[in-house]
């Protein structure tokens, strides 16, 4: 069956060439190409207009791709049809030939596979931020190979699906509002209950800062130098940067105005053999 | 478009816009337009100033600014410039939040009146062009963390209205705002913030002082799920001076919101 397929294909080819009139057989064809193109751009566009109003960005994508290249693949067919190859054939032949292909190409099927669970299980969205291993970005397409992403010093960059479904991802805009949370020290000498005070009023007077959910504060461990504490703000997705930005500006400022002490590690550097401090020599001035 | 606060423009002329303690400040050459909105902190002393100035008021600078960077600048099609000034509620639903938390007997209905930051939609020949607002409201959320809305938030002490001290209420800057809570359960509700969508209220105006329209809360059965209804017209005021500035968008009852109220528990 699979022989007599190739043996039809390869037969029909040399057919044309050397009996067919293959000048009025290439003016339908070119009529096909020339008006098949433009319906499938066509269908294609008003498809996505139609998917624009119902559906979301990427069902829009995913609808015009497929449009798209199904659209071409049919007309592959019909041009073959019409050079009078059997469909049936090639198809057969395309199976077989298929079959050759994806198991040498078992890492695009996986890709593929991968690509059908991203898109039904909707980890996330076109335009969405996620971070996938070390990379974050904001999602350019998902498509059956591979999602693209566009990470914020713009770089384009290509995840294999497969890649995606094995690693942890992170959805970062997937909800409406984010907390930010910041470890914060103080020095051991510090009224602890006075710092937490003037955190939450730092919190009520900065404008990305959400006041519900209100900021958790709390004392949370004696560090080697610094009493910890963490500070959680609750901020709307997109105002990550301002927030983080102006937050850590306010507590400087406030901290310096009520004199309230950052400690910071101390390092002491010894000079020449190794158990011997460095060598000081005190001067003191005579009067 | 009501043409109380209508004022012309003219060329080469920094014009001084104050009502209360916002200012604005517009200056026009041919066709360009230079604005700049600010709030004067030190130009009110006490309560009595407050009630004062009920309209804007217009001072005409001759001197021309030096510095126009950080001016609002905009390119107009006509010479002849109108400056409107139309008063508009917040674009975010206000989630009013109590010092503490109230409680409404079962069958009790409590009024309560609401004061509102007064803002301004700037219109330069009837488009608009920019904004003031009287006061600069929180960001808040209202519900879940995953399903919620984003509000603006304010601290309420939810005064009860007293329809004979309606005088008392006459405070520019304000928008008045009549909420009615009703306890129609047969338990009694608790709540200490309350989320009133803004964009349903209409805005009418009486001798100056500006009042929106009336938002009923219906709680309802054992779940005390809550219903709301607005009013087409101001309170129960027919006075003939009553003119309506703003007229609401239509409350659609199918795409209600889940939640008005969260407690102590729910916040």
């Amino acid at each position: 069956m699979k022989e007599s397929g190739l043996f039809d294909f390869l037969s029909r080819i040399a057919d044309i060439f050397l009996n067919y009139p293959f000048s009025t057989q290439l003016i339908r064809v070119g009529l096909i190409v020339i008006l098949g193109l433009p319906f499938i751009k066509i269908t294609a566009k008003i498809s996505g207009n139609y998917a624009k109003k119902n559906y979301s960005l990427q069902t829009q994508m995913i609808l015009k791709k497929i449009i798209y290249f199904g659209g071409f693949f049919i007309l592959m067919l019909t041009v073959l049809n019409e050079f009078g190859f059997k469909i049936s054939a090639i198809l057969g032949a395309a199976g077989i030939f298929g079959i050759a292909i994806g198991f040498a190409s078992q890492t695009s099927f996986a890709n593929i596979i991968s690509g059908l669970f991203l898109i039904s299980e909707k980890p996330f969205l076109v335009g969405d931020i996620v971070q996938i291993n070390n990379t974050m970005g904001i999602v350019l397409s998902i498509d059956f190979l591979s999602i693209k992403l566009r990470t914020f010093d713009n770089r384009f960059v290509r995840i294999p699906n497969e890649t995606v479904i094995k690693s942890e991802s992170i959805n970062i805009s997937k909800f409406p509002i984010r907390r930010l949370d910041l470890d914060i020290g103080v020095a051991y000498k510090e009224d602890i209950r006075s710092v937490i005070q003037i955190l939450k009023e730092i919190a009520s007077e900065n404008p990305y800062c959400l006041d519900e959910p209100e900021p958790v504060i709390y004392f949370f461990g004696f560090g080697d130098s610094a009493l910890q504490i963490k500070f959680c703000l609750w901020f709307e997705k997109t105002e990550l940067l301002k927030l983080r930005n102006s937050i850590l500006i306010d507590i400087k400022e406030r901290f310096d105005k009520e004199n309230i002490e950052i400690p910071f590690p101390h390092v002491t550097v010894y000079s020449g053999e190794e158990t011997k401090a460095f060598p000081l020599t005190v001067k003191s001035e005579k009067r | 478009m009501v043409e109380r606060n209508r004022f012309k423009l003219v060329k080469d002329v920094v014009h001084l816009f104050r009502y209360g303690f916002m200012e604005v400040l517009i200056y026009k050459n041919r066709r360009e337009l230079f604005i700049k909105s600010k709030t004067a902190e030190n130009y009110y002393n006490s309560q009595t100033d407050l009630n004062l100035q009920t309209q804007f008021t217009l001072d005409e600078i001759t001197e021309l600014p030096d510095l126009l960077d950080d001016w609002e600048r905009e390119i107009i099609k006509e010479e002849t410039a109108f400056v409107d000034f139309v008063p508009i509620l917040p674009d975010r639903p206000i989630v009013l939040k109590s010092k503490t938390e109230l409680s409404i007997s079962p069958d009790t209905e409590a009024e309560f009146i609401i004061n509102l930051p007064i803002a301004f939609d700037i219109f330069v020949n009837d488009k608009k062009s920019s904004a003031i607002s009287s006061a600069t409201l929180t960001n808040t959320w209202f519900g879940d963390t995953a399903n919620g809305q984003l509000c603006y938030g304010k601290k309420s002490s939810f005064k009860l209205f007293d329809h004979s001290k309606i005088q008392d209420y006459m405070m520019a800057y304000n928008f008045n705002c009549p909420v009615i809570v009703k306890n129609n359960s047969n338990q009694t509700f608790k709540f200490v913030r309350l989320c009133l969508p803004t964009e349903y209220l209409s805005i009418f105006e009486l001798k100056g002082f500006y009042w929106t329209s009336k938002a009923v809360f219906l709680v309802d059965g054992d779940n005390q799920s809550t219903q709301i209804e607005f009013s087409d017209g101001m309170y129960e005021n027919k006075s003939l001076d009553v003119v309506k500035v703003h007229e609401a968008k239509s409350y659609d009852h199918k795409k209600n919101y889940k939640h008005f109220f969260a407690n102590l528990l729910s916040r």
